[in-house]
């Protein structure tokens, strides 16, 4: 069995003796180059490994789930608290969060603790109707722009903690205080397609059938909301110096529809999109949830080692890796199941295997999505303790 | 107008004319059990079929179910007064403390299109009204849904609650963080991936006298 503390400890007190002669500025650049070596497929010193979570800084750190959502300075200091519980990692993948910051990615509601949900429990997107078939007129009338604010103001927010929108909430400087602490921040703006905007708006179901039966009014209407949506995404993390945008994808997985509906409904947006962020000098982090295996050669359309793939566990990672392996940075893909109920030697296993057999090159160990809210922390650190153990 | 057409119909989509094709063969003297199960029930075994094999996706389940009921709206009175069985009785929840429900309609879309009767008691759904649920009705079999891993401990409790109430309740577990091995560690009957698998399992599950 692995000592994950043993193994943890030695590498946590290198870092920290490193870290008296260096300074935190230049692990941040050590750290920071590792990345950018994983992604542009030049030969890293080793593997690197990013944390991404949310809800899991919450439960590690004993802080109630309200509290930790009250505001953006606040979950930012409890992810970094998670941070030193974990004891190392290259990079965090986003560093901070905002539960009705979700509302702008699925266009619907979130339930928050502590105003809709007991203080302890974790928030939950609410999957409702709150876009009718006629909005559709309405979005070619008065434009994306306008209509997306009067939606979220009069259909999503009404019911909010106003205290809790993010433009009641004062701004926190998180690449700073990360940075501090010698982490780099990978994500600084999110975007994703029409597709799943008018998914999340309408509810599955409704938009579902609105493919079937008025296909031309829904491109037509994407045409419209997709010059749009990059824009924001590419200024933020630009004005920020964040080298990374989020460009997320979960109902758009070819696993939930045809090949001729994905190619009308879904890649040409979804190309746009990541086009635009590379024309802006970013590295698209593409956050694929479910299952993308049908379509992985279309990938092959984005520049090599100009891009991160991120998988969830659903899509088969080592078959990302035939399709992939040569021209895109893979990331993931710890199962979140793993990291809640499974052990330390389980999660080392797998990761060192993901280590083997997706890297060395074009590779950055991550769980598969977030590190879901009640991983066990040996579980993390093993995670991470597998990447470690490289050098 | 005849059963065949109906049957081709569902797998056609033709939600707005198979009210009337369910009409024409009735009113010619069909048998409202016969139109269920060989114009309603099999065309769905066969939608089921088509989707585990990659040929039909989501928006196609739906849309083949939504024409179903549409046919099926038509043939309830006749079945009621007949005394019609369905093919067995599954109580769904998505478990305490789960908000998310997509998986669970679609699971319950298949089980109705496959002539089973669903007591959908929503999201959230604390173990006792489970266990309530199984008192109340003559259940074959429990579906739990989950989304989270925080809430998947819930299912655990869940099933242990209803076997205790009724051993003989088969009990199936599905969600996207949920494996096959995390439901065989809970001694869940059986897990299901998708829709069309929870279907098919409930098939398998109950065995028609």
């Amino acid at each position: 069995m692995i000592d994950t503390k043993r193994n943890f400890c030695l590498s946590i007190s290198t870092k920290e003796n490193e870290g008296e002669l260096l300074g935190n500025e230049s692990i941040l650049s050590e750290r920071t180059t590792r990345i950018k070596n994983a992604v542009a497929f030049k030969s890293p010193d080793r593997v690197p490994v990013v944390l991404e979570y949310a809800g899991f800084a919450a439960l590690v750190t004993g802080t109630p789930m309200a509290e930790f959502l009250s505001s953006p300075a606040k979950a930012t200091q409890t992810m970094i608290q998670a941070y030193k519980l974990v004891g190392d990692g290259d990079a965090i993948n986003y560093g901070s969060f905002s539960s009705y910051g979700l509302s702008y990615l699925f266009a619907a509601k979130v339930r928050v603790p502590g105003v809709d949900l007991p203080s302890d429990e974790i928030w939950q997107v609410l999957e409702s109707e709150l876009m009718t078939r006629e909005d559709y007129d309405r979005i070619l009338d008065i434009g994306w722009v306008n209509f997306f604010r009067e939606f979220l103001t009069e259909r999503v927010f009404n019911d909010a903690e106003p205290s809790l929108l993010p433009e009641n909430q004062e701004g926190v400087d998180v690449l700073g205080l990360w940075g501090e602490e010698g982490v780099p921040v990978l994500s600084g703006g999110d975007v994703t397609t029409p597709f799943e905007l008018l998914c999340g708006g309408r509810s599955l179901e409704k938009f579902f059938m609105d493919l079937i039966e008025i296909p031309e009014k829904v491109v037509a209407v994407m045409d419209e909301i997709v010059q749009h949506l990059a824009e924001g995404a590419i200024r933020t993390a630009s004005d920020r110096g964040y080298p990374v945008a989020w460009v997320g994808g979960w109902r758009t997985a070819p696993s939930m529809i045809s090949p001729d509906m994905w190619e009308r409904f879904v890649w040409p947006y979804f190309r746009r999109l990541v086009n635009e962020v590379l024309e802006a000098g970013l590295i698209p982090l593409l956050h694929l949830d479910a299952n993308w295996e049908r379509e992985l050669g279309r990938f092959r359309e984005f520049p090599k080692g100009r891009v991160i793939m991120a998988l969830d566990g659903d899509t088969d990672i080592f078959k990302a890796k035939e399709v992939l392996g040569d021209h895109m940075c893979l990331m993931g893909d710890v199962p979140a199941t793993m990291l809640a109920f499974g052990t330390p030697d389980e999660v080392y296993a797998y990761s060192s295997k993901l280590i083997r057999e997706i890297g060395p090159e074009g590779f950055i160990l991550q769980s598969g999505c977030d590190i879901p809210a009640n991983a066990k922390l040996e579980n993390v650190q093993a995670m991470v303790a597998a990447a470690m153990d490289q050098s | 107008m005849s059963i065949e057409a109906i049957y081709q119909a569902v797998l056609d989509y033709q939600k707005d004319e198979i009210g009337g094709l369910v009409t024409g063969v009735l009113e010619n003297g069909g048998e409202p059990v016969a139109i269920l199960n060989e114009g309603l029930i099999a065309p769905m075994d066969e939608v089921g079929k088509r989707f585990g094999e990659g040929y039909l996706f989501i928006p196609e389940m739906l849309r083949a179910a939504q024409t179903m009921k549409a046919g099926l709206e038509v043939l309830k009175p006749l079945l009621v007064e007949s005394e019609t069985q369905p093919r067995g009785i599954v109580v769904l929840g998505t478990v305490k403390g789960d908000l998310h429900d997509i998986g669970k309609n679609l699971v319950k879309m298949m089980l109705e299109g496959g002539g089973f009767q669903v007591v959908d008691l929503g999201v959230d759904v604390p173990s006792a009204k489970f266990v309530e649920a199984v008192k109340e009705n003559r259940v074959h079999i429990v579906g739990l849904s989950a989304l989270l891993t925080t809430t998947m401990p819930a299912m655990k409790e869940t099933l242990e609650k209803v076997k205790a109430e009724n051993p003989a309740v088969l009990v199936m577990v599905g969600g996207a963080p949920v494996t096959r091995e995390y439901a065989e560690s809970i001694g869940a009957d059986a897990y299901a991936a998708d829709a069309a698998e929870a279907s098919r399992h409930a098939k398998e599950m109950v065995v028609q006298p």
